[in-house]
């Protein structure tokens, strides 16, 4: 089983974050699904070509985050919670909407006028869709 | 044998003409790989000398694979394959006499891999070395350890000189020896980039004494610049934990090597403006390093 | 296994080196040869030509195996190379200076047992030079040894080079002081190869400075803190 996660040299997120990103990827499009069983932390370091430590923190991290969870000596699988992938997806849009909300107050614009600008992008959105 | 630590230098020096090791701790567990950094002349080599038991210290101890160096030299270099950068192999003979020449010494040459890095590396096994380019002779000279597998991987500035399909070919096979927990690497590079991606420890060497030495995912860690806009153009005060300032202005950039919250909070208490807190990549995290060390012994 | 020295090792440094040399090796047996039949040719002008040709070719020989088999190595960084195998320091010194003088010995047998066998075989000839050219022989593998303990010990091109001159010069002096010898002056145009007592000793000299030279080489070299 070939093993592929798209990390990139110029993405200035560190590599853990980057390997989150990517096996949170992998849940939201559905090709790895509940129950599927993580290459072990070893094989995964030598497949991408990072270090074991980082694949650690990565697979730690997503286990804090209920994306994963460990068994002792049998290893590492994707959360049985419903909807994984809604809830993934939810969060990362949340973590952009907060960037753009500090973003708004560094620039010293009111909860209303951000909600503003917001519709009016979602407009322009929808324009050239069509 | 199952040890914790594959390699430990405890107080090691050693002294030459115009240069000498000072007291370098150093500690590598089994199944990990590091990353060896420093300027040219910083010490790195010497280091690989005397944990390869190529060079006996002046005083301390150097322990590998759980045997004391050079004491055990020949049992140990079973073990543990050495290449560098100096290195030479025989170039009046071709590839296959030097993997038939090393076959006969160790007996746990694996064949089949020696094929498989032939086809990776795209070597000719006929042709004689001196014929070969300089990239082809450094993954010659990498097979011949590779091939054998060995417990304990010291290399010495292993993708200097190589292009960047060479070093990524090499890179990838170093990367294969991750699965194998009971494997260990020691590899010092300029390349920071690639010590910053597959090391799980990294140790900064300069001037002959070891400035630094941590996991990887803490140095990425606790290392960050930030950037402030103080409130009036005067020299600011430094904070605790402040490597360097550099300052124009009312504009400034703080690099800390133990970032944590506490220090925005005391950023705002001197009135003082974050605008950014980055990450700093590990050359960054070196470059401050030393310039802060050089500029400590030079007061 | 953590024998002072590894015999395994060892002979297959030597069989490594034996098989960068080979070919020069047979170049030379070949000109000794040639170089003993011209001396035993029955012309006025063949035979201290022929000596010389002779001398040439056991000392050029022994210069060239002393350069390859110990300079070159260190020069050429091969060495970290070499003592990166499981090898210690003693078993490095041992198959140079042993080993590398086991290769020179077939070549120098080759040459000696034709010289040998020519003086034997040609009438005008004296089997008193005999043992003449066992001791200058031994003489010559003797001042091999030296050289590759001077080539070993200081790791200089420049210093070994010296060395070697110094060694031609000692062997013309060795050549003249034995031929005048009491005990041996005398059987040197005689017919018979007379192997007496002066000449055992002198073989016996020679035998013994050969032992010193390795003890003394391997003992300063085990004392050394840099094995490269």
């Amino acid at each position: 089983m070939t093993i592929k996660l798209f990390l990139s040299q110029t993405d200035t997120r560190p590599m853990y974050l980057q390997i989150m990103a990517q096996i949170r990827q992998k849940v939201m499009v559905g090709d790895w699904k509940a129950g599927y069983q993580l290459p072990s932390i070893r094989e995964m370091a030598a497949a991408v070509g990072v270090s074991v430590i980082t694949v650690k923190r990565a697979y730690l991290e997503l286990e804090r985050e209920n994306v994963i969870y460990t068994q002792q000596g049998r290893g590492s699988f994707i959360a049985e919670a419903d909807e994984l992938s809604n809830q993934l997806r939810f969060a990362e849009l949340d973590e952009k909407i907060q960037q753009v909300l500090s973003a708004a107050q560094q620039l010293g614009l009111s909860s209303a006028d951000t909600l503003e600008r917001m519709n009016v992008q979602l407009t322009l959105a929808d324009k050239l869709k069509k | 044998m199952n040890n914790e630590m594959a390699i430990t230098l405890t107080n090691v020096s050693k002294s030459f003409k115009y240069f000498s090791l000072n007291n370098i701790n150093l500690a590598l567990p089994t199944g990990q790989i590091m990353g060896f950094v420093g300027a040219n002349g910083a010490g790195k080599s010497t280091t690989i000398r005397i944990i390869m038991g190529l060079m006996q210290a002046d005083s301390g101890y150097v322990e590998v694979l759980g045997k004391s160096m050079p004491t055990h030299q020949t049992l140990l270099k079973q073990d543990i394959g050495f290449s560098s950068e100096e290195m030479k192999l025989y170039g009046s003979e071709n590839l296959a006499w030097h993997i038939g020449f090393i076959k006969s010494i160790y007996p746990d040459w694996h064949d089949a891999y020696c094929q498989k890095l032939l086809k990776a590396f795209d070597l000719n096994l006929e042709q004689k070395l001196k014929q070969f380019s300089k990239g082809q002779y450094i993954k010659a000279q990498l097979l011949l350890v590779l091939a054998r597998q060995p417990k304990l991987l010291v290399l010495d500035e292993p993708s200097t000189g190589l292009d960047p399909v060479a070093r990524q070919e090499v890179m990838q096979e170093l990367a294969l020896i991750l699965k194998d927990e009971e494997r260990t690497v020691l590899f010092s590079s300029h390349n920071t980039s690639d010590v910053e991606k597959i090391s799980d420890q990294i140790t900064f060497i300069d001037r002959g004494s070891i400035i630094d030495s941590n996991d990887k995912e803490s140095f990425l860690e606790n290392w960050r610049k930030i950037q402030v806009e103080l409130p009036v153009d005067h020299l600011m005060i430094p904070i605790a934990n402040t490597i360097s300032i550099e300052q124009e202005g009312r504009l400034a950039a703080i690099t800390t090597n133990q970032f944590s919250p506490s220090i925005i909070d005391a950023c705002q208490q001197q009135n003082i403006k974050v605008l950014a807190v980055d990450l700093m990549s590990l050359e960054e995290i070196f470059l401050a390093n030393v310039n802060y060390r050089r500029q400590g012994e030079n007061k | 296994m953590n024998a002072l020295v590894n015999p395994s090792m060892i002979l297959k440094l030597a069989v490594k080196d034996w098989h960068l040399f080979k070919g020069y090796v047979l170049i030379y047996i070949a000109l000794g040869v040639a170089s003993a039949l011209f001396m035993s040719l029955p012309y006025s002008f063949a035979y201290y030509p022929g000596v010389v040709m002779l001398i040439t070719v056991l000392i050029g020989s022994s210069a060239h195996l002393a350069i390859s088999s110990v300079v070159s190595e260190k020069k050429e960084n091969q060495m970290s190379f070499i003592m990166a195998l499981p090898i210690n320091v003693l078993d490095y010194t041992t198959s140079k200076l042993i080993g590398s003088i086991v290769i020179y010995l077939i070549c120098s047998l080759a040459i000696v047992g034709a010289t040998a066998a020519t003086i034997l075989l040609t009438a005008h000839l004296p089997n008193g030079l005999l043992p003449m050219l066992v001791m200058c022989a031994l003489e010559i593998v003797l001042a091999t040894l030296l050289i590759l303990s001077v080539g070993l010990l200081s790791g200089s091109l420049g210093v070994t080079i010296v060395f070697m001159i110094i060694m031609n010069i000692a062997f013309n002096l060795f050549l003249t002081t034995v031929a005048q010898l009491p005990g041996i002056q005398e059987n040197i145009a005689g017919p018979i190869a007379v192997f007496n007592a002066p000449v055992f000793e002198v073989i016996g000299i020679e035998l013994m400075i050969m032992l010193l030279a390795i003890v003394i080489t391997m003992f300063v070299k085990s004392r050394k803190t840099c094995f490269l």
